[in-house]
């Protein structure tokens, strides 16, 4: 058995984001390759999209407004799933990945995370006047810098980046799943995630830098599928995946400024 | 301004490609799994001679060379990806650099007038 084989194993199956599996099948005769700008336009275009709802939820708020963005928000999810599959631990693969769907399921995701984003950035704004700009420019400005580090060279990731990566976001991902059932429980939260004292604000800042290091692997991914002439819907799967941690850099950015701005 | 710097930023170096540093690397993920052992430039050039290789002829040749199925050709979808975006140089990135430092410092003069 190889001294590896549990690296193997997770680097092969774990986060749907940034499985080894997800590009099972590559450019055949006659096929259009991706692209690095055919990739950058998908992401122009799924980023204007999510703006575009965005503010609509922002400036109309009517009964009517707000089940167009629950529906939008549950097709968000909806295509994120079908696209990105589903895995639980111990079980596999639930649903497995399909990112030739992408090209489909992309611009649903987009429009219909930018409701929530929308209604997040308001609730945010309301409370503290200016945060959403700020935080928008934070996470641009947090994005290119993660951008020209992979493109130079100063970050390299390798398989044992990824599965640190992935076991950091899965860590993230079953703290929130935990203070979720803890909030329907009891009513409360955990402390960690309201606390806008050192530890409060440590463990923010821990989640937006797990969250703009999966920016690195979703450009690795574009760049690697350019490289090797991948077929033309993983332009669609790469920027649905990079505008994906987009949003949750954003989010996670929001949050962080809150908690700073609160003290 | 920042944001929008930020934003410009990003879309404009999103669209060259990585360094060499980056990209001749042999410890990289391997997004597309034994697929890229076929996509490998090298391995394929190698593939693609032996495939485009004349039989060799061992006898006189026959009027029986007209029936012969013609050779095997090399698959076109399998030859090197020509590279169709520029790659990243030291001199973009500290234009980039220096933009973002000018935008930084107007940023942080706004923001204490």
């Amino acid at each position: 058995m190889s001294r590896h084989a549990a690296l193997d194993t997770f680097g092969r199956s774990g986060n749907p984001l940034i499985r080894s599996n997800a590009f099972d099948s590559t450019a055949t005769l006659g096929d259009e390759k991706m692209t690095l700008q055919g990739a950058v336009n998908k992401t122009s275009m799924l980023l204007a999209m999510t703006v575009l709802t965005a503010g609509l939820s922002w400036n109309i708020q009517t009964p009517t407004m707000s089940l167009i963005s629950t529906l939008g928000i549950g097709a968000a999810l909806i295509a994120a799933i079908a696209t990105f599959g589903f895995y639980f631990f111990f079980v596999g693969w639930i649903l497995k990945p399909r990112p030739h769907i992408a090209p489909k399921t992309a611009p649903i995701y987009a429009l219909g995370m930018g409701f929530a984003v929308g209604l997040i950035s308001r609730t945010f704004e309301a409370q503290f006047p200016g945060i959403v700009l700020e935080a928008v420019s934070l996470t641009f400005f947090v994005a290119a810098s993660m951008l020209l580090a992979y493109k130079t060279g100063i970050i390299k990731p390798d398989r044992n980046f990824m599965l640190m990566l992935f076991a950091a976001t899965m860590g993230i991902v079953l703290t929130y799943l935990a203070n979720l059932i803890y909030t329907l429980v009891t009513g409360n939260v955990f402390f960690v995630l309201t606390d806008n004292g050192w530890m409060g604000i440590g463990f923010s800042l821990l989640v937006v830098a797990i969250a703009a290091l999966n920016l690195v692997l979703d450009f690795d991914i574009i760049e690697q599928g350019a490289e090797r002439g991948a077929p033309k819907h993983i332009e669609w799967f790469g920027a649905m995946a990079l505008v994906m941690t987009l949003i949750w850099l954003y989010i996670e950015i929001l949050r962080l400024l809150a908690k700073l701005r609160s003290r | 301004m920042l944001g929008a710097a930020s934003a410009c930023i990003f879309f404009y170096l999103l669209r060259f490609k990585a360094s060499a540093k980056q990209t001749n690397r042999n410890d990289r993920i391997d997004w597309y799994g034994s697929e890229s052992k076929r996509l490998d430039p090298e391995a394929t050039a190698e593939q693609s001679a032996d495939i485009e290789k004349p039989p060799v002829e061992t006898h006189e040749p026959t009027n029986q060379a007209t029936d012969r199925a013609p050779p095997p050709q090399a698959i076109p979808s399998s030859s090197p990806i020509q590279a169709t975006s520029p790659r990243i140089n030291k001199w973009l990135v500290a234009a980039v650099v220096i933009l973002v430092v000018v935008v930084l410092l107007s940023f942080y003069e706004s923001t204490n007038a």
